[in-house]
């Protein structure tokens, strides 16, 4: 039981860094990881506004 | 487990590599201090702001109701004057000032060449009701001015114009370096 609440924490921790390690790669929008993820939410919805 | 673990371990670098492949680069420089500019896409202009196009989403048959009601001029500008167009973010912080005229002009420098912008356009707000363009008036940018509405990161929205297919082509617009010309940045204006 603890290996697999182990492996489920790992899997949802590297879930959730991957964008930051997306952007690290792509030197992103002046590096800042959480830029990312709001032009992502809101491109549909929000366009050019949500740079 | 140990491989068990690398299975999410490969898992996130697949994800990584192909996220940064569907990232669109940018490119950002000081103008002045407390005056940043940050270029992040080249609009395609056909399928952001076209009817014919935004009518097959959800979200461009909201961005065409906002048109009838008087707001989306920005795109409807965008569209209605053929062109090449980067939106770039501009940073003011502090006492920091830019001032954009007729005259001032960002310069993208590609090694072999030069290409000048027309004009910048900035919007009153996300819902676009008013376009202001430094071909027709001056622009005056201070931390607070806010008459001009800012990108969800902090910046103002800036649509800066080149000549029409000036600009390489997809991703490959992103250039060496880039420069503002004939705009007055001033540190310290207001204090």
């Amino acid at each position: 039981m603890k290996a697999l609440v182990a492996r489920i924490a790992l899997v949802v921790l590297l879930v959730l860094t991957t964008p930051a390690m997306a952007l690290a790669a792509d030197g992103g929008p002046d590096g800042v990881w959480w830029e990312w993820f709001v032009r992502m939410i809101t491109w549909g919805s929000g366009g050019w506004h949500g740079f | 487990m140990r491989r068990a673990a690398l299975i999410p371990v490969a898992l996130t670098l697949v994800l990584a590599f192909t996220l940064r492949a569907c990232g669109e680069s940018s490119i950002s420089a000081d103008l002045a201090p407390g005056v940043r500019a940050s270029f992040k896409h080249k609009i395609i202009v056909e399928e952001e702001t076209w009817p014919s196009t935004l009518a097959e989403s959800r979200e461009g048959r909201a961005l065409l109701e906002l048109e009838a009601r008087g707001g989306f001029r920005l795109h409807v500008r965008v569209r209605e004057h053929p062109g090449d167009y980067l939106i770039c973010i501009i940073y003011v912080d502090g006492e920091g000032q830019l001032s954009l005229d007729r005259d001032a002009a960002f310069v993208l420098d590609y090694g072999d060449r030069e290409v000048e912008s027309i004009e910048v356009l900035f919007t009153d707000s996300p819902l676009e009701m008013r376009v202001f363009s430094t071909g027709e008036e001056t622009i005056v940018l201070t931390r607070n001015s806010d008459e001009y509405s800012k990108a969800r990161s902090g910046g103002y929205l800036a649509a800066v114009r080149f000549p029409r297919d000036s600009l390489p082509e997809g991703g490959r617009w992103v250039p060496d370096s880039f420069e503002l010309r004939g705009g007055d940045c001033d540190e310290g204006a207001r204090g």
